[in-house]
This record gives structure tokens, sequence and C-alpha cells, in this order.
């Protein structure tokens, strides 16, 4: 079954949807789920929130790729969970290695003035990847968005592992200074 | 306002969907792998693009010399030096290019021009113009492909594998293309026994002639509706099976001179001969005559030939008028020394002793020509200057330098000359070339009362420029 047909039953109202995804794309977004929360029960109920997601969001969305809408909203609500269980302590594993790092391109201390829309946000960064080449591109993509590890990444795209931190050391401070220019971050 | 690294993090889960796609789809190193086998593949193709398109416009070939072309219904096609395959159309002067690219060969009969690329055998049709493939083999099968007419009409291609070091041969419906049938197994290529089926099978008229090997390949029996045409103790090559006009003539074995070329003459009414051409292999010929640029007494006073008798024809009646007796035939490279023929213009005859010019040989008049060499070097360097036309009739083996009568025409690049290393005639026209140049010379054949060439008219200097 194609994904057009499987978004043809979501617009149809039809339950057999949420199977056919499950059948797709369960391991996938459990894949998604699990590099966040390192924790295989709070990743399956992530992933069974992603199918309940996903019936209401479509439609009206109509996702162009339904597998990465899928990874988007398993994110999003690992992500959540992940920010509930840690809240009064940070814990290691990916996650906390991630937000170190992405700590370099904010202020060192939250210092909001005003509500952020995350998604003109993401609509910001979407476009500063784009500017970036290929490569670097997908190697900031796998790492702050599928928490890949640097060792992964590295295999993924035939690189060494030195090579692969050089490019996301280079590529967040890119991301700093264009956070900076677009008033998203204080000097 | 400033961003905390949980909202940046939450913001990263809004990226476009192409991008994550993207991500996801990339992978470097088989990625890698197959950009650089790609990139190898192409520069692979390019290379071989560059190299055929290369020799297609034959701009590089080296010996690319100039040869006769073929005559077919009062049309001249002929190939131009790194020019492509030429159609000369004498009554109007017109000419047109047939195809601009080079070829590996080509041949034509009356319903089209066919010619081999690589593995592939096209035709261009007269009558439609359009060109189409009629016979290809895969890469793997072969590595190259020639062929041959047939007087049918069909045509046999050789399917050559210097890989598999192969040939096979298969008989085509020359209009169809369709493969009527597989006439030659798969043998080994070189060193096969045997003769392939283009070797060994020839059509005369209506008659199916064929060469069977006796002792080794060079030694062929001729055979027709399995009655041999060879006396005993006769055989002929088999690769030296060669049509003027209609009639096919296939060279004896034993000749040990070879400017002494001693022909088996199959006609297609059965009337078969032999034939002693001296001076060579003849140019080209007619029903009724042969061609040679050669000087026949040059050689005909040089060396003695094996069996004198067959100088001129074997069992000929000496008695018949215009044929040389048994005894005048002692000697090759005679000629005709009846009175009315010794007044012929271009005849060799005792009354036409002295040489006329430079460009004109000795003319004695005697049975040898061994004076004439005597006389002095002027005939040996005549003898293979290639700048004179020489006319065998054979049914009686006699020979006759033709008159060149080069008229008003100021055009001649060819220096006012005959270059005649190559000719092509239909029997009215004769083209004539040298390997070294360029031009294509056009000659009307003039015949004289009793119906015999006697000269030549310079119609064209180059037809090329016409």
């Amino acid at each position: 079954m194609t994904d057009e047909q499987i978004i043809g039953m979501y617009y149809d109202r039809r339950e057999e949807a949420i199977k056919e995804t499950e059948t797709r794309y369960g391991k996938y977004c459990l894949r998604v789920a699990d590099a966040i929360l390192k924790n295989r029960e709070d990743a399956e109920e992530c992933v069974n929130d992603t199918w309940l997601r996903a019936w209401n969001a479509i439609p009206p969305a109509y996702p162009k790729c339904l597998r990465m809408f899928l990874a988007r909203i398993t994110r999003n609500l690992s992500f959540n969970r992940y920010q509930l269980k840690h809240t009064a302590k940070r814990g290691g594993g990916e996650i906390e290695a991630v937000l170190e790092e992405l700590e370099e391109c904010v202020a060192d201390s939250a210092d909001i003035e005003g509500q952020i829309m995350a998604k003109e946000l993401g609509q910001s960064i979407t476009h500063f990847v784009y500017g970036l080449s290929e490569r670097e591109g997908n190697v900031f993509v796998r790492r702050y968005f599928f928490m890949e590890g640097v060792a992964e990444i590295a295999k993924k795209y035939g690189l060494k592992e030195n090579h692969v931190s050089v490019i996301l050391s280079r590529t967040r401070k890119a991301l700093k200074e264009h956070l900076k220019k677009e008033g998203y971050v204080c000097e | 306002m400033s961003v905390n690294r949980e909202e940046l993090y939450r913001a990263i889960g809004e990226l476009d969907e192409a991008l994550l796609e993207r991500s996801e789809r990339a992978s470097s190193g088989k990625k890698g792998l197959r950009r650089l086998l790609l990139a190898v593949a192409c520069m692979g193709l390019l290379i071989m693009g560059v190299r055929e398109t290369i020799d297609r416009l034959d701009l590089f070939r080296m010996g690319c010399s100039t040869i006769a072309g073929t005559l077919v219904d009062g049309v001249y096609y002929y190939r131009e030096g790194h020019n492509g395959l030429w159609q000369y159309t004498p009554e109007d002067g017109s000419r047109k290019i047939i195809r601009e690219w080079d070829m590996d060969g080509w041949q034509v009969n009356t319903y089209g021009v066919y010619y081999s690329q690589g593995r592939s055998l096209y035709v261009r049709e007269h009558e439609s113009g359009k060109k189409r493939c009629l016979f290809k083999t895969g890469f793997w099968e072969s590595s190259f492909i020639n062929f041959s007419l047939q007087e049918d009409g069909n045509v046999v291609v050789s399917v050559h594998n210097t890989r598999k070091k192969t040939i096979y041969q298969v008989l085509l419906d020359g209009v169809t293309g369709a493969v009527l049938e597989q006439v030659t197994d798969v043998l080994p290529y070189p060193g096969y026994e045997g003769l392939l089926y283009s070797e060994a099978h020839f059509q005369v008229g209506d008659r199916q002639i064929t060469l069977v090997p006796m002792e080794g390949k060079n030694d062929c029996d001729v055979m027709e509706n399995g009655v041999s045409l060879l006396k005993e103790g006769e055989s002929v090559n088999y690769w030296m099976g060669t049509y003027y006009g209609d009639n096919l003539f296939l060279r004896f074995r034993d000749e040990e001179n070879p400017m002494f070329v001693h022909y088996l003459v199959l006609r297609p009414d059965g009337n078969d001969s032999e034939l002693v051409s001296i001076g060579g292999i003849p140019l080209t010929g007619t029903n009724d005559y042969l061609f040679s640029s050669l000087d026949p007494r040059v050689y005909g006073g040089d060396t003695e030939p094996k069996e004198p008798d067959r100088a001129f024809q074997g069992d000929m009646e000496a008695e018949e008028p215009g044929k040389v007796s048994d005894e005048e035939a002692e000697k090759p490279g005679k000629v005709s020394e009846s009175d009315e023929e010794a007044e012929e213009p271009g005849k060799v005859s005792e009354d036409d002793a002295e040489p006329e010019g430079q460009d004109r040989v000795s003319q004695s008049g005697t049975e040898s020509g061994e004076e004439d060499r005597e006389d002095g070097d002027e005939i040996e360097s005549v003898g293979y200057a290639y700048d004179t036309v020489w006319c065998m009739e054979i049914a009686t083996g006699e020979y006759w330098q033709l008159e060149i009568e080069m008229g008003d025409l100021t055009d001649n690049s060819a220096g006012r000359k005959v270059l005649a290393y190559d000719m092509e005639t239909d029997g009215e026209l004769l083209f004539t070339c040298a390997p070294w140049r360029s031009e294509q010379m056009c000659w009307q054949i003039i015949y004289d009362e009793a119906g015999r060439p006697k000269a030549l008219r310079l119609v064209s200097g180059d037809i090329r420029k016409e």
C-alpha cells in the first residue's frame, strides 16, 4: 500500500489507516522516539500517541512525505515526554548531549521576552539549513532532528567521526550567527 | 528576546520535510561509490562516443586512398576520401551525397546502396532514398560484420567475433533483411578449414557454380550440377573469383608469373573459355572486353608464360577471323596483325611502329615486344606508368591500346593525363583514378565500326568539380 492510499484512508476516516500506518512505519517511529527517550516503554507510548495525532491532523494536513510527517510528530511527543520526566534534573543520553550542543547557539540562560512561535523559528532554521551544503545540511538534520550519534552519522555518510564533529561545530557557529541576525538571540 | 535550547530543539522539529527526506536518502559512502561508477560509466560512454564519432567522421583514418567506384544503371557511386559516399549522374552531371559518415564497407546493386558499420548492415533504397537497418548483431555475439551482395540480390553477411575468434555466415533477403539461412556454421577464425559460403558459391546468370576444395582450399575444383568444369590436373584459387560484366573469372592455379593471369571464364550462356590476361589482373571489364592500364607487350615479352598455348584462349580456333593462330599464340603479348585492325586507331600494327610521343608506347609491331625493350628504357617506364589504357577482347585474347582524346576540356586537374590505377566501366563510360589523388575522371568509350573500343574521350577531368 502506498502513502497516497494510506492518506486516502485517513481522508475517508477509515480506522484501518492507523493500522496500515503502524504496519508501515511503526518500527521507524519507535526508533525516532527511542533515540530521545532511551526507554522502550516511553517510546512505545509516544508512538501510539503519534497515530492519534496523525488521525487528528489528517485531514486537513496532506503530508508530502508521510514518514517524515510521522517522524516529526513522534519527535515532538518524545521531547515533550522527555521534558516532563526531566524537569527537575538533567539526565544523560543523546538528548542531553544534543541540548548542550544547541546551547552554544543560544543564550546562556533562558531569557524569553515573548512567546516564540516554534513554527516561525522552524521556518527560519529550515531556511538556514537550505543555505548549507547538502552534506552539511544532512549532517545537521541527522544530528539535531533524528538524534543520531556522531559515529552513526559518520558511517552513514562515509566520513570520519572527527570530520562530522568539525562539520557540526562549524554549523552550530553559523546557526548562532543566523539566529542573531534574525533576532532570535541577543547579542 | 532570546530562545533557549529546548525551544531551539523544538523548532528544529519544524524543519521542512524535504530536508528530512533528503538526509534519509543520502548515504555518502554508497552514494559516492554510485557517483564514481556513474562517472566512470559516463566517461566510458563519452570516450566511446568520441571515438565512434571520429571514426565515422573519417578524419584521422590513415591510408584513405582513392579507388574507383561502382556503376549501376548509369549512375556512378564512389567514396570520396574523408568526405563520404557520393553518387554522380553522368547524364546531367549532378552529384549527391549518399552518406556523410564513414563506413566499414559498401556495395551497390540495382535495389540500393548497402553499407556496414560495426555490427550493423544498412541499406539505402535508390527509389525512396530511405535508409534502414537490415541486419544487426549483439555486442556479445560479434565484434564486427562484413558482407557481400549476391547476383540474385541477396546478401551474405559474415559475422566475426574476435573475442571468441569465430566466424559464421548468414544469407539475408536483400530487401527485407530476413535471415534465409545460416549458410556457414560457426568456424574458428582465422585458420578455418574448408570454404566459407561466400568463397565457394557463385551465380552466373542462372548457373550455380560451386568451388570444392581438393588438396587444401587453395586448390579447388569448379562444380556445376555436380559435374567438374575443369580438365584433369587443373584447379583454381578459391579467393580469386571476379565478375567482369556478367561473366565470372576464376583464376587458374598454374601460373607462376603474376603478370600472366590465367582465367577460366564462365558465361551465363554456358559458352565458357579460358583466357590469359597479360599485364596482371584487369582493372575493369564488360561482357566482351577487359581493360587494363599496364602495357601488355612489356610483360608479354619479358617472361614466357608457363603454357604459351593458353596465351590468348586455350582451345580457340585460330582459323576464325580476327583470332590469332596457334603459332602466333606461342608467345604472349601478341597483337592483332590483320591489316584492317592495324589501320584502326589505337590498334598496334606494323604500320604504326614508331612512337608518337612521350605518352605513347613504342609500337614496333613485333610479336613479342623484345625489340622494343632493346631499343631503350622507355618501354619499361611506360609499362609501369599507368598512363595508358589497354583493351583486351575476351573472345579472342587480342589487345590494343586505346587512343586518348582529351578534347578541349581545360578543367582537367589531373594534368591532361590519364591516371588509370583503378578503373570502372559499364561499357559506355569509364572512370579512372589514382590512389594518391582525389580526382575521379570520367571518359566516354568510343567504338569503331566493328563495335570494338578504340578510344577514350574525356567527359570530365574531375567529376567532383561538376
